[in-house]
């Protein structure tokens, strides 16, 4: 699991005086000896206007004062309060009166997409994500709950690579804002189909961050038929999945599917079984692929749907080698540091018994493709052992 | 290119910026967000490349063999060392038993395996008392043939229940011993059974509470299959699961389980919670939570003071003594007798020596845990070559015997020697199976000797599994005449018969009476008990207590 976007809260402004005076007590008299020489550059202000809140940034470029502001126009009441505020006159502690001091009103998801991708526009990511951006996340997820499973799990990647400062993560997961309507598409909407009479083994279980306290469980099951991979996901106590050990076999009657790749599933009707007879085990391993084409299915799916995709594969069993998967063809692709327990797992496996399949999750670290082991297959004797890796 | 406009979205694009605008094809000034959108397409549409870059760091590690090879240090080792320490020098034991050792040392090894009560090297002890030669191996290999007939049948019952033929979930109808049995060899049963204890605790149809009680249950199974299950709950539940969950996790072997404590350990911001964690961190030999932890042992709260004590059993060092040793004098005998233990694990000549001060007020359960912390100090001080502080000045140990037949005062020669008599024809009769006829003999025997507690033992281990109130009855009486007598030869009985008796009346929703037999129980000194009752009864408490300790 990666790590959690850290919550922060800022101190409420009720008046700028207040927090004019607030700063003055807070302000060491002198630098202490040690200090880094340090000078202010930019300076983000949230301003109230009655029930509505904007951000203006204020910046000193040659020069010359850059104002930016998430208000309508560029150059209204919240800009020039910021700007008085700053300049140190009396005019910025008396705002300017909205005309209704209800809560905040709903806006449509587009608008708040746009007042985060603005927020990043404007402040950029830094070494840590700037207090602007993140409460233009934090104000998107309470205002659109990320109660499905594919918008908490987006939200917090996005919080990830917010936090840890990835900027070519950062844009995958903003592409969502480039849909004209976010609220139809993945990870917010979308069509899902009815699947019938489908027979599936549980392969891997994986939990995986989501926005708010609770992760996501997520399973990975293989349609023995067509050999497509999708997920179940389980996310907490209203979003209930199918019961059951992993590995398992499902015998879906009906269910449906959703997402981009790899379609997640709902299983509705449906029965388990916990014996998996050799001749399943056998038809796994017939659905494995060569690393390389798995590798360019798993490129394709992430052009397709950068901001939500997260590819599966079940390769061939590869041997491992200085953190390398490598098949029999010669390709090699690193395995992810995400969880390098599983790793060693992995590769403790990997020199013990010839490893006849492997299921992996594709990830991307920096500008290329790594994979994180999610459960491998192995002969021992005449049966079929499934390892679960995380 | 590609770089600079990565560098650009870092840094933040907003401004005047009319360069770059060509750059990303955007005609005309625009706002922020329109900006904002077209860098973002920009940067996202750079493809990624299947290309081998550096991979996950893996570093080979070879399995850490004791240092020690002689019987002696390794006995002392497995008394005294890390956990990890302590199972490899067990299983090393093990492998000398299967050549030729002399004598001396078969007998040595023979006794400290009889008086081993290391609940979480609990399997390895196990392989190590199968390899003793002979008849000292034949109880294990006894229970080793009930286990696989046990195997066999869960494994059934477990695939009839997920297939839906079955209605209640197989482990809850065990018996005690046997869930025990089933904890302790779970590492050599086959996958379908670990499966199931590991979706139970990841928790598609239970409740949080029975989910706690399973992973307690499993605490010391150490099942590498077990750790994807137990990393899940660590991850995403509330904190008693967390706490069981770390507990757990902490004594398997499992290069997967440390990233996972540390990771957890450094989100938690609950003291009972950080504080279970890094317990677990210190059973892996992590210290990261140490000086954490450490501040926790100035609090006033007995509740704080517990769960620090708790990891610091784990995590204390020689100079921690100090810290710890005032706790001796606490009014709650709970932070008295973690004390104790954390004061056993700091191995120090001088937490011997303040051992010693409480060592003759102690009794029971106190007492019991004071001679385990002076047997793991005296097993350190040997490894290490130092010489233990000098011989403590009380004779005997309080739950040393106390009483023997031949020494009772106020009964006459001839009433003790019918009441031997009689206690003999009582054992001949049990072994005949005639219980009526047994139990006359026994209560005379009992009648006739008032302060002897072997007639009262026999009588209850004379009892059926369906007549465990009735043999409660007797430990009690027995307790009451010779409590060290009892302790010594019929903690087995004890352990057994409480046990038994709580389970009833937790089946029979009575968990308050079963609680206060379980507390009854465990304050007696239980040492000589199967280990796996012993940890069936302290789970069973923890569980009903709702603290998991």
């Amino acid at each position: 699991m990666s790590e959690r976007l850290p919550r922060r809260s800022l101190p409420p402004m009720e008046h700028a005086a207040e927090l004019r005076e607030l700063c003055r007590r807070a302000a060491p008299s002198a630098a202490p000896a040690d200090a880094v020489p340090a000078s202010v550059s930019r300076v983000i202000v949230e301003v109230r206007l009655g029930a509505r809140t904007e951000l203006v940034t204020l910046a000193a470029d040659r020069g010359r004062l850059v104002v930016a502001t998430s208000e309508p126009g560029g150059d209204g009441p919240a800009a020039r309060a910021a700007v008085a505020w700053l300049a140190g006159e009396p005019s910025a502690e008396r705002p300017e009166r909205a005309p209704e001091a209800a809560a905040e009103p709903e806006r449509p998801l587009a608008e708040r997409l746009d007042e985060l991708v603005a927020a990043v526009a404007r402040s950029g990511l830094g070494e840590e994500a700037p207090p602007a951006v993140l409460d233009a996340l934090e104000r998107l997820a309470a205002h659109h709950p990320a109660s499905a499973p594919a918008a908490a799990r987006w939200l917090a990647r996005l919080g990830a690579a917010l936090a840890g400062s990835d900027a070519r993560q950062t844009a995958r997961a903003l592409t969502v804002a480039l849909a004209p309507d976010p609220e139809h598409h993945e990870p917010f909407g979308g069509p899902a189909r009815a699947l019938s009479d489908r027979r599936f083994v549980e392969l891997g279980r994986e939990s995986v961050d989501a926005w708010g306290s609770v992760p996501l469980e997520r399973r990975v099951l293989l349609d023995l038929d067509h050999g497509e991979l999708f997920t179940e996901s389980r996310f907490g106590a209203g979003h209930p999945a199918s019961v059951g050990p992993c590995p398992r076999l499902l015998e879906l009657g009906f269910g449906t599917a959703s997402g981009a790749l790899p379609r997640d599933l709902r299983a509705q009707q449906y029965t388990i079984s916990t014996a998996i007879p050799d001749e399943i085990w056998e038809r796994v391993e017939g659905h494995a692929v060569s690393m390389s084409s798995a590798g360019t299915a798993a490129l394709s799916a992430l052009a397709t749907a950068p901001a939500t995709s997260e590819p599966l594969s079940l390769v061939h069993g590869p041997v491992i080698e200085d953190g390398h998967l490598v098949d029999e063809g010669g390709a090699r692709l690193p395995l992810s540091e995400e969880d390098p327990g599983a790793v060693e797992v992995l590769r403790t496996l990997a020199l013990r018994e010839p490893l006849r399949w492997l299921l992996v999750r594709w990830t991307s670290h920096g500008d290329s493709l790594c994979a994180v082991p999610l459960a491998a297959g192995h002969r021992r004797g005449k049966g079929w052992v499934h390892v679960r890796l995380r | 290119m590609s770089d600079e406009l990565v560098e650009r979205l870092r840094r933040g694009p907003a401004g005047d910026d009319a360069a770059l605008r060509v750059r990303l094809g955007v005609d005309g000034p625009v706002d922020d967000a329109a900006l904002g959108r077209a860098l973002v397409a920009a940067v996202a549409a750079a493809p990624l490349a299947l290309r081998s870059e550096a991979g996950a760091a893996s570093e080979a590690r070879a399995e850490p063999e004791p240092a020690a090879t002689d019987v002696r240090s390794l006995l002392a080792l497995a008394c005294a060392g890390t956990l990890a320490e302590r199972r490899r020098s067990l299983l090393r034991l093990a492998s000398l038993l299967g050549g030729d050792l002399p004598e001396e040392d078969l007998a040595e090894i023979d006794e400290a395996l009889a008086r081993a009560r290391d609940l979480d090297a609990g399997y390895e002890l196990l392989v190590a008392r199968r390899a003793l030669p002979g008849a000292a191996s034949a109880e294990v290999r006894a229970e080793d043939a009930a286990a696989r007939a046990l195997a066999v049948r869960l494994e059934v019952a477990i695939g009839q229940y997920w297939d839906g033929q079955l209605e209640g979930e197989p482990l809850a109808a065990l018996a005690p011993e046997e869930l025990a049995s089933v904890a302790l060899r779970l590492r050599e049963w086959p996958a379908a059974i670990a499966g199931h204890v590991a979706a139970l605790v990841e928790g598609t149809v239970l409740d949080a509470e029975r989910r706690r009680a399973w992973l307690d249950a499993f605490r010391h199974a150490g099942d590498p299959r077990l750790v994807p299950a137990f990393v899940t709950v660590l991850g995403a539940e509330t904190r008693p699961l967390v706490r069981s969950a770390a507990r757990a996790l902490a004594r398997i072997e499992d290069p997967r389980v440390k990233p996972a404590l540390l990771r957890a350990y450094r989100r938690s911001a609950q003291p009972d919670e950080r504080a279970a964690l890094a317990g677990a961190l210190g059973l892996l030999g992590e210290p990261a939570g140490r000086a954490w932890v450490r501040a926790l042992l100035s609090s006033t709260e007995t509740a704080i003071l517990e769960v620090a004590l708790g990891a610091m059993a784990t995590l204390g060092l020689p100079e921690d003594v100090d810290r710890i040793a005032p706790l001796l004098a606490h009014p709650s005998p709970e932070v008295r007798l973690r004390a104790v233990r954390a004061l056993g694990r700091t191995g120090d000549g001088r937490a011997l020596e303040r051992l010693r001060q409480i060592g003759g007020e102690g009794e029971g359960a106190l007492q019991a845990e004071v001679d385990e912390a002076e047997r793991v100090i005296a097993a350190r001080l040997e490894l290490r070559g130092e010489a233990p502080p000098a011989e403590r000045s009380r004779g005997a140990l309080a739950t040393g015997p106390r009483t023997a037949l031949g020494e009772a005062g106020g009964v006459g020669l001839s009433a003790r020697l019918r009441a031997f008599a009689d206690w003999l024809a009582g054992r001949a009769w049990l072994a005949l199976g005639a219980r009526d006829r047994a139990a006359r003999c026994l209560e005379r025997a009992a009648a006739r000797h008032p302060a002897w507690a072997a007639p009262l033992v026999a009588l209850a281990e004379g009892f059926g599994p369906d007549e465990s109130a009735h043999a409660l009855t007797a430990l009690r009486r027995a307790v009451e005449r010779d409590r060290a007598w009892v302790e010594r030869h019929g903690a087995r009985a004890l352990a057994r018969v409480f046990l038994r008796r709580a389970d009833e009346s937790e089946k029979a929703g009575r968990s308050e009476v079963a609680r206060g037999l379980l507390e009854e129980v465990l304050a007696l000194d239980l040492r000589r008990a199967p280990s796996g009752l012993r940890f069936e009864l302290e789970r069973r408490l923890g569980t009903l207590r709702g603290d998991g300790a």
